[in-house]
Order: C-alpha cells, then sequence, then structure tokens
C-alpha cells in the first residue's frame, strides 16, 4: 500500500525447469507477494501448481530462475538463520537414530551450550507442544501426528522469526489435523512468528490465515489475493460456523472448482 | 509363525538333512571313504573339541581374518564417506574401484604370494582386498541415498558442512554400511580359508587340505563343520551388533 | 581272378574284423604326474603295445599322489601313478588300493636323477640351515614330502622349524629363481634342468640316497575293486606296460625319448637331450617298501601294519 519495507518481499519470482535437452517446463510464471512481520499467510493452490517449489524458493533451498526473495532488506541465497521450513514428509525430517529429546538438541548443538541447559530448553520446547512427557521416546514409536509436533518444537527451539509450512498436516487424521491447527495458531500468537503456510485445504486457510493467496495451475501467478477478516483468537468450531467462514469458504471453492471445470490445461 | 516355532522348523530341515546323509551312505550309494557319514565324523569332531586342538588353528585363522577385516572396514568407510560427499574425489576414484573390484580376489592370491610370500601379511592383504570393496561400495550408496529431507533440514536448521556429515550423513548410513560389513565378513572368511589352502602353512584353511593329503577324511568332514559354525556364529553375532546399533533401521 | 562279389565279401569280413576289434578295445584311464618316471607308460603306447593287446590309455595328469588318490577312489580313473608314501596313508585310512605295478625305484648308481636344490650363493648345507626358510614339495604327506623332513632330520635340523608349501613340479624351478622358496625337492626332468645350470643353482643334497639308498619312490595302484573286477584287462595291461619298461631300459639313449618326454612334460627338447637317462625296475620290491612304512611309522605317519603282500597283484612281482 505504501513505501513501508514489508518483512518478506517475493518479488517476479519464476521458476522453469529442464530445457537444456528437453522441453522446458514453467512451474512459476511470476509470483509476487509481500508479507508483512507477524502475519500469517496461507498460499492455496492445486496439487502440482509448485506451492512447493515457491516455498523452498523463499526458505532459500533451491534457487530460481528469476526474480528475488529479499527477507528483512537481505536477499535470501541460502536458507536464513531466522527461518525455519517444516517439511510435508515430516517423518522423514527427524532424526530416527536420536530421541525426540536429542531431535530437538539438535538445534543447540555446536552453539557452545552446557548439556544441562540444552536439556532444559529441549523440555521446554517440547512441552509447549505437549509432549514433554515422550521426550526419551523414539519419532518411530510416535503417531504421526506426534512426529509433526515434535517437528514444530525443534523448530521453534531455533527461535525462527519465520516459519514456513509445507502443507504440514495433510497427512494425519481430520481430529489430529484440528488439534495441530490449534497448536500452530497458539504458539504463532504468542511467539509473534511471521507464518508461510502452503495448503490445498480450503477449510485450513480460511480458518488460520490473515490473508490468502490464491495460486493458478501451471505456470503459476498469483490469481488473488483475500483478507479473511475473521475475529481472532480464532476458535475450532466457533470460527468455522461464522457466516464470513462459510461465505469466504464458499467463494474460493467455487473459484477453484470453476477453474478446474473451465477445462484448462494442468501442466 | 512365532518366531521362535520359526527357527525350530529350520533346525528340523538340518537334522533332515543329515539324517538323508547318513541313510544315503548306510545305503552303500556313496563311497565311504569319499564321504562318511555323519555318525563317523562325529566322534573325529568330538576328539577334535575335546582335545582343545581345534584352538590354535581357529585363532590363526579367526586372527588374520579380524585383522584385515578391521583394515577393509576403516578404509572402506572412510573412503565411501570421501567419495559420497565429495563429486571431485568420486570422479577421480570411482573409474579405479570399478576396474578392480570385479576381479574375483581368489584370483589375486598368486600374485600376492609372489610379493608378500605365504605368512600372516599375505593373508591379512587378502582378507582386507576381499571385503574393502562390499563396505565402499554401500558406505558409498548409503551416503547418497541419504534422505534430501534430512540434508535439507540440516540446512535449514544452521548446520556446517562438517556438522551435516557428522551427524546426519553418518549415522543415516550406518545400515547400508553395515549390511556391506556383513557381505564383506563372509567374504573375508571365504578369502582367508583360500590364502591358507593355497599357500600357508597355519590356519584351518591350510589343516583342511592337509588332512585331505593324508587322506583323513573323517576329520577333514570335521573341521568343515567347525568352519560352517564359525561361519554361523559369525553371522549371527554381527545380527546382534546390528539390532543394537541401528534400532530404527525395520522401522 | 577275384571276382567283384569276392572282393565285396573280403571288404566286408575285413570291415565286421576291424569294428569288431575297436568294440573290444578296452579304454584304460590313467592318471600320471608329468616326470621322467612315467616314460615307460608313454613309450608303450607310442610303440603301440598297449595297442597290440587291444587297449586304449587315456591318460590325464596330476600334481602327485596325494591328489590323485582321491580322484582314483572316485573313479575318476583306472590306474594311477603314485607315490608310496601316499598309497600307504590311503590304505591306512580305509582306502582299498592294489598296487599293479612298478614305477620308479633309486638304484645304486652315480648319476643324481632327484635331490634337494637352492639357488647358487645361498649357504645352504645341512638340515639345520633349512630351519625358518621355505622347502617346496609337490604335495605334503607325500614321498617327497616324508624324505626331505627326513634327511633335514638326519642332517641336524628340526623338520618342525621348515615351511613347506606345495609347488608342483614343473612349476618348481621358477618358483626358486623368483625366491619363493628357499629350496626345493626336484625330480626329473625338472632337477636336471636345474643343476645343469650351475650358475644358478646348486645341489644341496639327495635325500633319498641319503635315507634310504633302495627307496621304492612310485608305482602304479589302482583300486582293489577295480582290480577285482577288470583282472584279465589289468594282464594285457601288466604285459604292455612291461614291454615298455623292457624298451627303455634298452634303449636309453635313443633319440625318440627326447621326442616323447618333451611330450607329456611339455619341457623343451634340448633341455630334455641333456637327460642322463637311468633304468627303472620291472617289478616290486616288497622288502623296499616295508623299510620305507617303517619309516613312516617312525615319523608317526601311521600306525599300524600293512599287509603289503596282500595288496600287491602277484603280477607285478615278477
Amino acid at each position: 500500500m505504501t513505501a513501508t519495507a514489508s518483512y518478506l518481499s517475493i518479488r517476479d519470482v519464476n521458476k522453469v525447469y529442464g530445457g537444456q535437452h528437453g522441453e522446458a517446463t514453467t512451474a512459476l510464471k511470476s509470483i509476487s507477494l509481500e508479507v508483512k512481520q507477524g502475519e500469517f499467510l496461507a498460499i492455496l493452490g492445486p496439487s502440482g501448481c509448485g506451492k512447493s517449489t515457491l516455498l523452498q524458493i523463499v526458505a532459500g533451498l533451491i534457487d530460481g530462475t528469476a526474480g528475488e526473495v529479499v527477507l528483512s532488506g537481505k536477499a535470501v541465497t541460502a536458507p536464513p538463520p531466522e527461518m525455519v521450513y517444516l517439511f510435508q514428509q515430516y517423518s522423514k525430517s527427524l532424526l530416527p537414530w536420536r530421541t525426540v529429546e536429542q531431535n530437538v538438541a539438535l538445534v543447540f548443538e555446536s552453539k557452545g551450550m552446557k548439556k544441562r541447559d540444552i536439556a532444559t530448553r529441549c523440555v521446554e520446547y517440547l512441552g509447549m507442544v505437549g509432549l514433554a512427557a515422550f521426550r526419551k521416546h523414539y519419532p518411530w514409536q510416535l503417531s504421526g501426528g506426534m512426529q509433526q509436533r515434535v517437528a514444530i518444537a525443534r523448530a521453534l527451539a531455533a527461535q525462527p522469526r519465520l516459519l514456513l509450512l509445507d502443507e504440514p498436516f495433510s497427512a494425519v487424521d481430520a481430529l489430529t489435523r484440528i488439534e495441530l491447527q490449534s497448536l500452530v495458531l497458539d504458539l504463532w500468537g504468542r511467539q509473534g512468528l511471521t507464518i508461510l503456510l502452503i495448503t490445498h485445504d480450503v477449510d485450513e486457510a480460511v480458518f488460520m490465515a490473515d490473508r490468502i493467496a490464491v495460486l493458478s495451475s501451471r505456470p503459476s501467478i498469483v490469481e488473488m489475493v483475500v483478507d479473511t477478516e475473521l475475529p481472532r483468537p480464532r476458535d475450532a468450531m466457533g470460527t468455522r460456523e461464522l457466516p464470513r467462514f462459510l461465505q469466504l469458504r464458499h467463494e474460493l471453492v467455487a473459484h477453484l472448482l470453476n477453474r478446474q471445470n473451465a477445462g484448462r490445461v494442468d501442466a | 509363525m512365532p518366531e521362535l516355532g520359526r527357527k525350530r522348523f529350520g533346525l528340523l530341515s538340518i537334522l533332515g538333512v543329515l539324517l538323508l546323509w547318513e541313510l544315503i551312505c548306510r545305503a552303500g550309494l556313496v563311497n565311504l571313504s569319499l564321504l562318511p557319514p555323519p555318525s563317523q565324523i562325529a566322534p573325529a569332531l568330538w576328539k577334535i573339541l575335546a582335545s582343545g586342538s581345534f584352538l590354535v588353528p581357529l585363532g590363526q585363522t579367526l586372527g588374520m581374518l579380524l585383522i584385515g577385516y578391521t583394515i577393509a572396514c576403516v578404509a572402506g568407510v572412510a573412503l565411501g564417506l570421501l567419495m559420497g560427499c565429495s563429486d571431485y574425489l568420486y570422479g577421480l576414484l570411482e573409474p579405479l574401484v570399478e576396474v578392480i573390484r570385479p576381479i574375483p580376489k581368489p584370483a589375486l592370491i598368486p600374485a600376492m604370494v609372489v610379493f608378500l610370500g605365504i605368512g600372516a601379511g599375505m593373508k591379512i592383504t587378502m582378507v582386507a582386498l576381499a571385503a574393502l570393496f562390499p563396505v565402499l561400495i554401500n558406505t558409498l550408496q548409503g551416503v547418497r541415498g541419504v534422505d534430501p529431507v534430512l540434508l535439507a533440514t540440516a540446512r535449514t536448521l544452521g548446520c556446517s558442512r562438517l556438522e551435516t556429515i557428522r551427524k546426519i550423513i553418518l549415522p543415516a548410513s550406518l545400515p547400508m554400511v553395515l549390511i556391506g560389513m556383513r557381505v564383506s565378513l563372509s567374504m573375508g572368511l571365504v578369502l582367508v580359508i583360500l590364502a591358507e589352502m593355497l599357500a600357508a602353512e597355519s590356519g584351518i584353511g591350510f589343516l583342511i587340505l592337509d588332512l585331505q593329503r593324508s587322506f583323513q577324511v573323517r576329520p577333514m568332514y570335521a573341521w568343515i563343520a567347525i568352519l560352517a559354525a564359525v561361519g554361523l556364529g559369525l553371522n549371527v553375532l554381527f545380527e546382534m551388533v546390528e539390532d543394537r546399533a541401528v534400532p530404527w533401521r525395520a522401522k | 581272378m577275384l571276382s567283384m562279389k569276392k572282393i565285396n565279401r573280403m571288404v566286408l569280413i575285413a570291415t565286421f574284423t576291424a569294428l569288431a576289434t575297436a568294440a573290444s578295445a578296452q579304454t584304460v584311464r590313467v592318471n600320471y604326474i608329468p616326470i621322467t618316471d612315467v616314460t615307460p607308460l608313454f613309450v608303450a603306447i607310442d610303440k603301440g603295445y598297449f595297442a597290440a593287446e587291444g587297449l586304449t590309455i587315456v591318460p590325464t595328469p596330476s600334481v602327485g599322489g596325494a591328489a590323485g588318490v582321491p580322484g582314483l577312489m572316485a573313479g575318476a580313473f583306472d590306474v594311477m601313478y603314485g607315490n608310496v608314501v601316499s598309497t600307504m596313508l590311503a590304505q591306512q585310512q580305509g582306502f582299498k588300493l592294489e598296487v599293479i605295478a612298478a614305477g620308479t625305484k633309486q638304484f645304486e648308481n652315480p648319476v643324481n636323477t632327484n635331490g634337494l636344490v637352492a639357488r647358487q650363493g645361498d649357504s645352504i648345507k645341512t638340515g639345520k640351515d633349512l630351519e625358518g626358510k621355505t622347502v617346496a614339495v609337490n604335495t605334503r604327506n607325500g614321498i617327497i614330502w616324508l624324505f626331505a623332513r627326513a634327511w633335514i632330520a638326519k642332517s641336524g635340523g628340526d623338520p618342525a622349524k621348515v615351511t613347506f608349501k606345495e609347488v608342483p613340479f614343473p612349476q618348481m624351478l621358477d618358483a626358486l629363481r623368483g625366491k619363493q622358496i628357499d629350496a626345493a625337492f626336484m625330480v626329473n626332468p625338472f632337477f636336471n634342468a636345474a643343476v645343469t645350470d650351475a650358475k644358478d643353482f646348486q645341489l644341496v643334497a639327495a635325500p633319498y640316497r641319503e635315507v634310504q639308498p633302495d627307496v621304492e619312490v612310485g608305482h602304479y595302484i589302482s583300486t582293489q575293486d577295480y582290480f577285482a573286477k577288470n583282472k584279465e584287462t589289468l594282464v594285457k595291461y601288466g604285459r604292455a606296460f612291461r614291454k615298455g619298461v623292457q624298451w627303455y631300459n634298452a634303449n636309453l639313449r635313443d633319440p625318440d625319448l627326447v621326442r616323447i618326454i618333451s611330450g607329456f612334460t611339455k619341457m623343451q627338447p634340448d633341455l630334455v637331450a641333456k637327460l642322463d637317462l637311468q633304468r627303472l625296475p620291472e617289478v616290486v620290491n616288497l622288502g623296499s617298501v616295508a623299510t620305507t612304512v617303517k619309516l613312516m611309522k617312525d615319523n608317526g605317519m601311521i600306525t599300524d601294519d600293512i599287509d603289503l603282500a596282500a595288496m600287491t597283484d602277484p603280477n607285478a612281482l615278477k
């Protein structure tokens, strides 16, 4: 709106695969988004539209073909220390040979902290996700939802200012999903994080975010950005029954369905 | 079938084979001076075990095996790790590995004897050469096969290259490394016995050949049985180590 | 005048006779060690003595009696040339063998046909000098091995401190030259090639001569089973073979022998020509064998007595 610098600036990010030997596929045509500090932005789009690719470019894990990502005024070329990425396959991101506590401790190692202090901090963060009692367990001994919570605890332990979530709840059952959504919102509120959430679930996007960016299918652009305009704190049952929720949800689903039925070619 | 029940079932098949063997011999279907029945081999085996005369050759053979095997494992893991983490080293060393690896190591024994004689040095070298490649190849594959999500996690959590190798790559490739080490153990045993038969003057391999040369067929088979037990024992031991070192591998 | 009909009939009869003879030609598979000791066998083949008896010989080589006996027992061949020590060891272990012809005997003659050879320049004079060193024998537990040990003991050394390495006779020269071994108990024709090369090799001792001068070294054996079932064949075999020995003994300087020996030992003819061939026995001497058996007993190789007459074909004794 004005010249106030955003916390996170995504400018004309473009990503093209192949091209050297075979046909080049454009995953992201041109993505531009401005994110304010402390904001919760959801990125909504159909499967295969390049949402994960976008998030990984923002994270500095891969390079875009064109465009740039600027975080706190600095261009992102590698994973910035103030950012943490939560993977879709969270169980693969946990180290199976370490206990839950040791997984969280990974963040504190090589920082020169005393063992006792590390243990205390780990218990603290595990406590935030309600898993303090399981700290001596191994990841493969826990359910999917619990593993995701460990990943969240580990992410928080890194004390990030920006959290990137790649479809974090798609692989858990509906009830666990609701629990985890509330947990994330709670932590977001208390820690003052900025969160980018990738999801294909309209419900989830509307429930959790301040704004929703809708991506087209490949080659992707930002089709529209809407404010959710829902009161906080969000309530798992109550918010989902508000008229605004239902209306926004209806609009978004209709939009997505229309596009699907409009016979567009899916890349 | 429950675990213990399954093992007992397997035992039954071993006993069945022994019984068949005994019957074939008794029926006169084989030349007994070439293939004696288990009932004649057992007393010879008992004699060897009870007199303790099995200890020295067993110690000699196992000693050579363990020294060569340790060298091979250390070198194999180190090389596999280096080649897996450095594209430059991989490009440099991979052709060399691919040329030497397919050579059946027993074929190298005569050449090694020329260089190293017939003593401990030759045996240890042959074991090390044979055991090196499975460990190296498996370590290499383990390192390269580390889940990219794990590596990306390490990056996002701010781990340095060295930290990533030490904390992520090494433990993650451990299951593959152990698979390689298990294959190497078997190959090492084969090579040490072969080296002892062809060129040495001590150890189980030498003893088996010697017994054959003096036509003491029953003790010869008894020693073969001991060898089978050694191979089995080493494998069981290895599995125990594997279970403790990588408890997560089956999950 | 021979009519066409008569000619046809004659051809028919001739063909039948030839086929009949061929069909009745017995095959005897013989295992041998490629050393000059078995020359009479190849003389008998070369001069057609076996063929005249209706026998076809199929020879296969091996490294020594210790290696050949298992093959004999397994039926891979019918007759084999092996050393006396291995035969007695096998007999003791329950292998039922039959001695069917004489092979090699150390006669009292001034020419050495075998011995311990070392490299020129190495100071190896007694058994003591061999302690801590490696000696090549064709196989362990054979007569070469036994007499090497006996000589070492007799000349003041401890055989337990000597390493015995198995090297086939044809490869001993190269192994010695290549320093893979320090000494080798060699036999002809390879022994001669070594000792006539005074620049590189030296003769250390002749163990047979020094331990048991009349030792019966090798002989031809079969299984008692085969002997019992093929008496006729073995009689014919013995006749033909004996002729081969007689021809050999009468023609030691004949150039034909150079050709024959070079053929089965794969040694170059010019080296074979330098051989000073010695005669070979026609009959087995049980007395000599008994002496060797005693030596085996003294060395702990066997424990029981062996009835030598019971395991020897009487035809081989006269």
